[in-house]
């Protein structure tokens, strides 16, 4: 679809970093990252606060530019070149921890956005599809109400309607659960239980270690702008290898 | 504890405890007191007026004014009465307000984007704008527009500007379309009527093609379908109007509207043709605009601001681009914010133009404070303070339709 890269990496490999640095001002946040996502798999991404890992699935979007290495999503390097960006946000859809729905429009109109201004889609079409998205998650009844009128809960699982209604290859979650009271936490996690089913690739930064055990393919666990340790869930939780992880999972599992 | 008298309880509760009650009689008793204190004042004014027979009432109105207004969009002559007089100061008074709000909320929206930009120099130098002008007294302001205009030459040795324009110290005078065949009506025949019929057929022709744009709009979101609505919609209006044109150019053999292009004439150099923004009007005009723009600037950069960096994000990681970020998350957002502090300045504007007389505008301050020679100074003042009240309330129903038409969706 855009020029080839120069390097083309595995076909089956969704998402690559290659040695990715980034700097805020003098702050160096992402320090050499270098790891790939396969089309299908699940990644969870834990590590303390400050850690790096909401600038790290944001670069994969271009939400955060990175200054030094190259990361590749769908074969196509993320460069300054706008085509490119354009079209991998139209690609991968992001879930943010504030939902960040817009309080403007209906619920419906938040989901039919974007697919009718940026693909294209007949009005008819993409409320059709909104709506059986709704379905999806379990909400169909809420299509005319406005955000402000839903519940946390309710809110989130628009907001990852309205990610797939763009009909993405990657979804990528940062902390979807952290602002959500318990009961509504179980919600969005059935939606993304459902979704994992269903073979999406996702990137998921969370700290809902029994989700991470059952619907991730593999944890990666960053610290200080690095990933420390990667691995299956079942080794990264009852057999960490570096000190670090031990640590971090000993407190979140007592705090 | 006391048991209140029954006749004393509502609902079962003494009356001195019942919120409602309380709330009640707090308001009856403030409404009592306001009344009361509004009748004391005006009734004392009634006294001291009589007693000092100082001339009042309002008969004035349809007497003769009797003297020249330096400046009016609608015709006057000395011997219309007070009543009309006032009426074309007032008419000056809404021009400059119209004119003046469009004006600066244009600039201010430009400065106050060009405050957020990521270029350092134009956001320095949007600042440095909003910084001086609005700290500056508006009417030190004017004055020194006043004099940079007095400073021009004068029309004898006017500057020129493109070969077609003229600026001096009486104005500026610009090419302008005027109508062909006298406008006359009566004598002119179809020729005078030619202009007429060509608005007629340009106001059909915007019409068109805002339709056409809109049933395409339409189309393109139903079916997805590329259809080039304001292109299309451009065309229609266009076509519309020069068929128009071409067809009174036809019948008529001219063109319903010329050019015409200011030229100076006889010995003073006087300019004749074209439009003229008189120097009072332009600078007020300046003034106004300049003075407000800086503090729309600075609620247009609140507005923006105020939309959380969230909104914008989810909306770019949806794909959007940039303009499609602006123009469908952000300013609809920020235009919450921004409409009520802007209609503020409208009516800031609007009285501030009340500081005209003093750079020799005929707005309706300057022209009430010229009549209280011949007529009662406490009858024109309650009229005008009723002008800009009624202008004022004029902007605030814009501000209030807004709202109501934005409080239908939600939150
Ligand atoms: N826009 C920014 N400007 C400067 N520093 C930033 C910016 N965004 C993040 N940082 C810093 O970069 C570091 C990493 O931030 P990041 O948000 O990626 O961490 P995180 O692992 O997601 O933390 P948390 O669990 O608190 O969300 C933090 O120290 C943060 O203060
Ligand atoms: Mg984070």
């Amino acid at each position: 679809m855009t020029t080839a890269p120069e390097e083309t990496p595995a076909s089956d490999d969704i998402i690559v970093f290659k040695d990715v640095h980034k700097w805020f001002g003098s702050f160096h946040v992402l320090r050499g990252i270098t790891t790939s996502v396969r089309r299908g798999e699940k990644v969870v991404i834990m590590g303390p606060s400050g850690s790096g890992k909401s600038t790290f699935i944001r670069a994969v979007n271009r939400l955060e530019e990175h200054q030094r290495g190259q990361i590749f999503v769908d074969g196509v390097e993320m460069t300054n070149d706008v085509r490119h960006i354009d079209a991998i946000r139209r690609d991968v859809g992001m879930v943010f921890q504030s939902f960040n729905l817009f309080p403007h429009l209906s619920v419906i109109n938040n989901i039919t956005l974007a697919p009718i201004k940026v693909r294209k889609l007949p009005r008819r079409e993409a409320e059709q599809a909104a709506r059986a998205l709704l379905e999806r998650v379990g909400i169909p009844e809420q299509a005319e109400k406005y955000p402000a009128e839903l519940s946390g809960g309710q809110q989130q699982r628009v907001a990852i309607a309205r990610a797939l209604a763009m009909q993405p290859n990657v979804m990528l979650f940062d902390e979807p659960t952290s602002a959500l009271d318990p009961e509504m936490i179980r919600e969005v996690l059935d939606v993304m239980r459902e979704l994992a089913r269903s073979g999406m690739t996702m990137m998921i930064v969370t700290h809902e270690i029994g989700f991470a055990r059952e619907a991730a393919d593999r944890v990666i666990f960053m610290d200080e702008g690095t990933i420390v340790e990667e691995g299956p869930p079942k080794e990264f939780f009852i057999n960490p290898k570096e000190e670090r992880t031990k640590l971090f999972l000993h407190q979140i599992l007592t705090h | 504890m006391a048991q209140a008298p029954r006749v004393l309880t509502y609902q079962g509760i003494p009356v001195w405890r019942h919120v409602v009650i309380i709330q009640w009689t707090l308001q009856i008793v403030s409404a009592v007191l306001v009344v009361a204190l509004v009748a004391w004042f005006f009734s004392n004014i009634a006294n001291a007026i009589q007693d000092r027979n100082i001339p009042y009432g309002f008969d004035f109105l349809s007497r003769q004014y009797q003297t020249p207004i330096g400046e009016h969009f609608i015709p006057y002559e000395p011997s219309d009465t007070f009543g009309y007089a006032l009426f074309v100061a007032a008419t000056n008074t809404a021009i400059v307000a119209v004119v003046g709000v469009a004006l600066a909320t244009a600039l201010g929206i430009a400065v106050g984007v060009a405050r957020l930009s990521s270029n350092w120099l134009v956001a320095r130098i949007a600042g440095a704008y909003v910084e001086f002008f609005r700290n500056v007294p508006l009417l030190i302001q004017l004055l020194f527009w006043f004099y940079i205009v007095l400073s021009l030459p004068p029309t004898r040795n006017t500057h020129v500007l493109f070969g077609r324009a003229y600026i001096n110290n009486a104005g500026v005078s610009i090419p302008w379309p005027l109508p062909t065949g006298g406008g006359d009506l009566y004598s002119g025949g179809l020729a005078a009527l030619a202009p007429y019929l060509w608005l007629a057929s340009a106001a059909i022709a915007v019409a068109a093609g805002f339709v056409v744009h809109r049933i395409l709009t339409r189309r393109e979101i139903e079916t997805g379908r590329a259809s080039y609505p304001i292109i299309s919609g451009t065309a229609a209006a266009v076509l519309i109007g020069a068929v128009g044109w071409v067809a009174l150019m036809i019948v008529n053999g001219d063109a319903p509207f010329a050019i015409s292009t200011p030229a100076p004439q006889g010995a003073f150099g006087r300019i004749a043709g074209g439009f003229t923004v008189r120097a009072g009007l332009f600078v007020l005009l300046i003034g106004l605009v300049i003075y407000t723009a800086a503090f729309i600037a600075e609620i247009v950069r609140a507005g923006i601001q105020s939309v959380r960096k969230g909104q914008l994000e989810a909306a770019r990681a949806l794909g959007l681009s940039p303009i499609g970020v602006l123009r469908l998350v952000t300013f609809p957002q920020a235009l919450r914010v921004i409409v009520p502090p802007l209609i503020s300045q409208c009516l800031n504007l609007t009285k501030n133009s009340s500081l005209g007389g003093a750079i020799g505008y005929s707005e309706l301050t300057s022209v009430t404070i010229t009549m209280t020679q011949t007529a009662p100074a406490i009858s024109l003042f309650i009229l005008i303070m009723a002008s800009y009240l009624a202008m004022s309330l004029a902007w605030s129903l814009a501000g209030n339709l807004y709202n109501w038409r934005i409080g239908f969706k939600g939150a």
